[in-house]
């Protein structure tokens, strides 16, 4: 039998409360296989997710949805140094990170 | 972790959120779920200080003091995790065995519980999540990293 995790949703309805995130350019730092990604992203202008964990993200690739293969980019890095110019983003995510 | 906000700080344009959302432990007690109804079957063997948790919450008001970013608001909710089995259990309870361990006598007992349960019966951990709102703000001296 699958584990399931937050099914009743609270994580997106406390995302959903964040208007600001409609349109941004958004970094999530510790993506990891993009659970919490895939629930915000669609209405966001792009989402790249960080992690440090190669296997993590090759999860996230594997599991993204068609519809967001434009949208959403993993990048592996560590948070402690972030590969991108200054002011690139609109909002951050620290997703069980910090 | 202030190294890592004050990168973060840098990252976002001016007037940018910031959103922290992470668990504090402990956890809540291993529950039996079945339909509406709930069984306690006990407690995880947990820290008793979550380090962790104190080091972040230190990071984020460090960086408020420095003025880099303001605090918005503060939410929190309960988050729930079911497994079908003592196996899924034990696997997710991989990436916290620096915090909590499952002792041999609860995984016994949830194991046979299972088993005299009905077919859609779950074990549930349920985690305190709490959500840091903050946006970026414009400190008056360049931000330094951690002293």
């Amino acid at each position: 039998m699958t584990s399931s995790f937050d099914p009743e949703g609270f994580e997106p309805a406390a995302l959903a409360a964040v208007p600001e995130l409609s349109g941004a350019r958004v970094l999530e730092i510790g993506a990891g296989d993009g659970r919490l990604t895939w629930q915000y992203a669609a209405r966001t202008r792009s989402v790249v997710g960080l992690d440090p964990d190669g296997e993590a993200l090759a999860y996230l690739l594997e599991d993204m949805p068609p519809l967001l293969h434009r949208q959403v980019w993993p990048v592996r890095a560590a948070s402690e140094f972030l590969p991108f110019s200054s002011e690139r983003f609109d909002a951050a995510l620290l997703a069980w990170s910090l | 972790m202030v190294h890592a906000l004050v990168e973060v700080w840098r990252t976002l344009a001016p007037g940018g959120v910031l959103l922290d959302i992470r668990p504090y432990l402990p956890f809540g007690p291993l529950e039996l779920v079945e339909g509406p109804q709930a069984r306690v079957l006990g407690r995880l063997d947990e820290v008793e200080v979550d380090i962790d948790s104190a080091a972040a919450d230190e990071a984020i008001a460090e960086v408020t003091r420095r003025g880099l970013f303001g605090l918005d608001r503060v939410d929190s909710f309960y988050s729930s995790a079911y497994w079908g089995s003592v196996g899924d259990l034990r696997e997710y309870l991989r990436d916290w065995e620096d915090h909590a361990r499952m002792p041999r006598s609860l995984a016994g007992e949830a194991g046979k519980s299972l088993r005299h349960a009905g077919p859609k019966a779950r074990l549930r951990l349920r985690t305190y999540v709490v959500v840091n709102r903050l946006h970026r703000t414009f400190p008056k001296a360049k931000p330094r990293g951690p002293r």
